[in-house]
């Protein structure tokens, strides 16, 4: 059995009244690209804060590399490369003094492999970090997060509000090579299409809570899109067994389910209904059954 | 609101209403305090306290700018279909008159009540004019070199300014009696003073090159001026040839602290030795009184520097802010702030050096009597050396200490923010209003002096205790979280108790001098020198404690 790279168990945390995490579990094994989805609030930024220390639990406990990143943050942080949502690096320094800074806190620095991307970049090394664009500033600032070749490499939404050739940059010169290398990604996205394309396991988060969790194969696999159509008109959603939503109106439903289609067509079949079709489920479809769901259960209570 | 001047008045008044109202009560409420125990002959002291208060309404202003970009802070009213001399000018006004009104409500109240005659007229116009200027060369560019070269240059012109009028203009002018021309003279400057800020904003509001950026100054200053004191700093070490070291991460933080903070105060303190220099050159005041006001502003303004924003948290809009780029840097909480404030403390020392350096070669040059020195030294007590070094040690140490402790309490105020502010305000404020209404009910000022020295001689028992204990707590923490080092424990502990042998061993000679004992000493005096002892361990837990508890929240 492969030893964890991270471990997160029963991980709660408030601010104030609001519950940001809730029980939270998750777990990360070597060599791997894990994908961190959920709409704007859901709790990834923070799991993501956990992971690198700069948070503290209110209850359950984090462990990166068998260690408490808040408690060793050096040892911690010495095996990680982090790219911030909001690419915080210092203005006032020069592309070249910010490699140079970085590589002072990694022994491990490769500095050819820096410049190699560097020059795959583009970059002028003279420009200040102040004077760079969106784009150039998240290549300058994951320069910095993988040259030390972390062993896990966290990018928290890396590529909100960049253009198309920067995000095809960053998901695969990084992203696939980084993992590739043997070492573990860990990146937080709301952008479905992109989490499913460069993910080899999902965890979907909402409202502080792990929703779905597994590869992409067996979350596609497990959940089911199936056409459903009733004799009658129906006033409200039908129950049935196994389902993360029934959405629609009269007597044509549509519903995402785990299970067999066999189970749900016995299922419909006592509502004298009948399965029209059914096919597997995209990510884009298990989610917002699954947001919706929760939003039900929310109007509900 | 039936015309954009009613929604710009209602916006400003928004702004800043509170805080106003809130600095006219502390005003007036702490000058009828001051007046009420000293009568007349504490005049003066309400002045100094109307000086505070006129200054409200510009933190106000910064503090409600949406953009942490200096210059003009209305940015947001850069989309608005108004012409800029009005989206300039109409605030300025505005924060001018609010200026003269912090000072005319609380002085007219105080001089109904107390009976005296207030200057009136003299100081409106000064104070409006003061505002005008204030508020343009805050706002004329946005870039804090260009703001402060055009401080200095200011300072310069008022300088001669003020000298011409006392000297051919205006003989026999005091503040309570101006001329016409002093009068024309100042309208003219607040005149100007709106001119310049709308040409500045104009600039700001079309993005066009930099007001600051101008060629006219030359290659050698415009780094200075692109930017803040960061480009000053990166023209520094261009010059030394100076790169981030990559050895370790002491090294590179060494480097990007000094980088930050050093040549900042190499130049504060160069400045201000050349302004001295400019001045004793005039030959027009005193060489010792101004020496020895620009050695305070210059202690003064290296200290502030040195130790703002020493750990790089700041309250941002209300919260704390802390750059995740510093807070998952590869090195230890304990580490890091020693680190900083090491280089905090060497700064300052570099500054005061070349302060005083350039003052000594060049200062024969342009004065042609110094004799002052030569009195201070025959005026200064003769001390020995042993005592000299060891004063000047613990008087260093404490100042450090000062400065990491209130470098501490404001990364704590940024946590807390408003809240920490007002509710201290507040009982601060209550405090005040009971002794206020306890004094004027008894009416009996010896009563209330002795009720009020009882209160304070409580409030430093109050606050040593709270001193002690928080010490103690912070001490368990610190051991029980292993944010220092058992290393860094044991050699802080051996620095205090060398620290405090070295005080208690001055403190005892000083007072064998005089005759006295350490034990003859009133117990709350003994009790407060306790504190000086004890305030260095206070601060060398609480640093990285506090930073600990911002890092990983």
């Amino acid at each position: 059995m492969t030893e964890n790279l991270v471990e997160v168990e029963g991980l709660s945390r408030s601010f104030g009244e609001k519950l940001a995490l809730d029980n939270l579990n998750f777990e990360a094994k070597p060599g791997h690209v894990y994908g961190l989805v959920g709409t704007n609030g859901a709790g990834k930024t923070t799991l993501i804060k956990h992971l690198l220390g700069l948070y503290r639990s209110n209850s359950g406990s984090v462990r990166i590399f068998g260690l408490d990143p808040a408690k060793k943050p050096a040892l911690v942080l010495g095996r990680i490369g982090y790219l911030s949502e909001d690419r915080e690096l210092p203005d006032w320094m020069s592309i070249e003094e910010l490699m140079r800074f970085s590589q002072a806190y990694h022994p491990n620095w490769d500095n050819a492999y820096a410049n190699e991307l560097l020059d795959t970049f583009n970059l002028d090394v003279s420009k200040k970090i102040k004077d760079l664009s969106k784009g150039m500033r998240a290549q300058a600032g994951l320069i910095a997060a993988v040259a030390h070749r972390p062993d896990l490499l966290i990018l928290d939404e890396p590529s909100s509000g960049l253009d198309v050739v920067v995000r095809e940059d960053i998901l695969n010169t990084i992203i696939r090579t980084v993992s590739d290398d043997g070492r573990t990604v860990i990146f937080s996205s709301h952008l479905l299409e992109e989490v499913e394309r460069m993910s080899d396991y999902i965890t979907i988060i909402h409202a502080g809570r792990k929703q779905l969790e597994g590869s992409v194969e067996e979350l596609r696999e497990s959940f089911r899109h199936s056409s459903i159509k009733f004799s009658e008109q129906l006033d409200m959603a039908p129950i049935l067994s196994d389902t993360l939503s029934v959405e629609g109106h009269g007597r044509f439903w549509q519903t995402i389910h785990s299970g067999s289609v066999e189970k749900l067509s016995e299922s419909v079949r006592r509502l004298n209904g009948e399965v029209l079709d059914s096919r597997n489920a995209t990510l884009q479809e298990i989610f917002l059954a699954g947001v919706n769901r929760d939003r039900s259960k929310l109007e509900a209570a | 609101m039936t015309s954009p001047l009613m929604a710009m008045f209602w916006e400003a008044w928004q702004l800043t209403y509170r805080r106003f109202a809130l600095r006219l009560s502390a005003a007036v409420l702490s000058c009828s305090l001051i007046l009420f125990y000293m009568g007349h002959e504490g005049l003066a002291i309400p002045v100094v306290v109307l000086a505070a208060v006129i200054q409200g309404p510009f933190p106000t202003m910064a503090a409600n700018s949406a953009e942490d970009q200096g210059g003009f802070p209305f940015r947001l009213g850069f989309l608005r279909p108004i012409p800029t001399w009005l989206l300039v000018s109409f605030p300025m006004v505005y924060f001018s008159v609010l200026c003269v009104l912090s000072y005319l409500i609380p002085i007219l109240i105080l001089a109904l009540i107390f009976d005296f005659e207030p200057p009136l007229l003299p100081a409106v116009a000064s104070i409006a004019t003061f505002a005008l200027v204030l508020t343009a060369m805050q706002w004329w560019s946005n870039s804090k070199s260009a703001r402060f070269f055009a401080w200095f240059a200011l300072n310069l012109v008022a300088l001669a300014g003020l000298d011409l009028l006392n000297q051919k203009i205006a003989p026999g002018e005091d503040f309570n009696f101006f001329s016409p021309t002093t009068y024309t003279f100042l309208f003219l400057i607040g005149i100007a003073a709106i001119g310049m800020a709308i040409w500045g904003v104009e600039s700001q509001r079309h993005r066009k090159e930099s007001t600051a950026s101008s060629n006219k100054l030359g290659v050698f200053f415009q780094p200075l001026l692109e930017g803040d004191w960061n480009a000053a700093l990166s023209l520094f070490s261009r010059f030394v040839g100076i790169s981030c070291p990559t050895s370790s991460p002491a090294k590179a933080e060494i480097w990007r602290s000094f980088t930050r903070q050093a040549s900042a105060m190499l130049i504060l303190a160069l400045l201000l030795a050349i302004t001295l220099l400019m001045i004793w050159s005039l030959n027009t005041y005193e060489e010792f009184y101004t020496f020895g006001m620009t050695t305070i502003v210059c202690v003064a303004g290296l200290f502030h520097l040195a130790f703002r924003d020493v750990y790089g948290v700041r309250g941002k809009q209300g919260s704390t802010y802390l750059s995740t780029f510093d807070a998952t840097l590869v090195i230890g909480s304990a580490e890091f702030i020693g680190l900083r404030v090491l280089v905090s403390v060497i700064s300052i020392f570099s500054g005061i050096f070349l302060y005083f350096a350039v003052i000594w070669i060049f200062g024969p040059l342009v004065s042609e009597n110094i004799d002052n020195f030569n009195q201070l030294l025959v005026n200064v007590r003769p001390i020995s050396i042993t005592s000299f070094i060891g004063w000047s040690t613990v008087g260093f140490a404490q100042l450090v200490v000062i400065g990491v402790c209130l470098s501490t309490l404001a990364m704590f105020s940024s946590v807390s923010g408003k809240s920490l502010s007002r509710s201290l305000l507040i009982k601060v404020g209550v405090y005040l209003l009971g002794v206020t209404i306890y004094g004027l009910m008894v009416h009996e000022p010896g009563r209330i002096a002795e009720t009020f020295l009882i209160l304070m001689i409580l409030h430093v028992w109050l606050f040593i205790t709270y001193l002690i204990v928080s010490t103690l707590g912070l001490f368990r923490s610190v051991l029980a979280g292993k944010i220092l080092p058992p290393t860094a424990v044991i050699a802080g502990a051996l620095l205090w108790l060398a620290y405090g042998l070295l005080f208690f061993a001055l403190l005892q000679d000083m007072l064998q001098q005089q005759g006295r004992a350490l034990n003859q000493l009133a117990p709350v005096i003994g009790a407060l020198l306790g504190i000086l002892f004890l305030l260095p361990l206070t601060a060398f837990l609480l640093a990285p404690w506090a930073y600990d508890k911002i890092r990983h929240r």
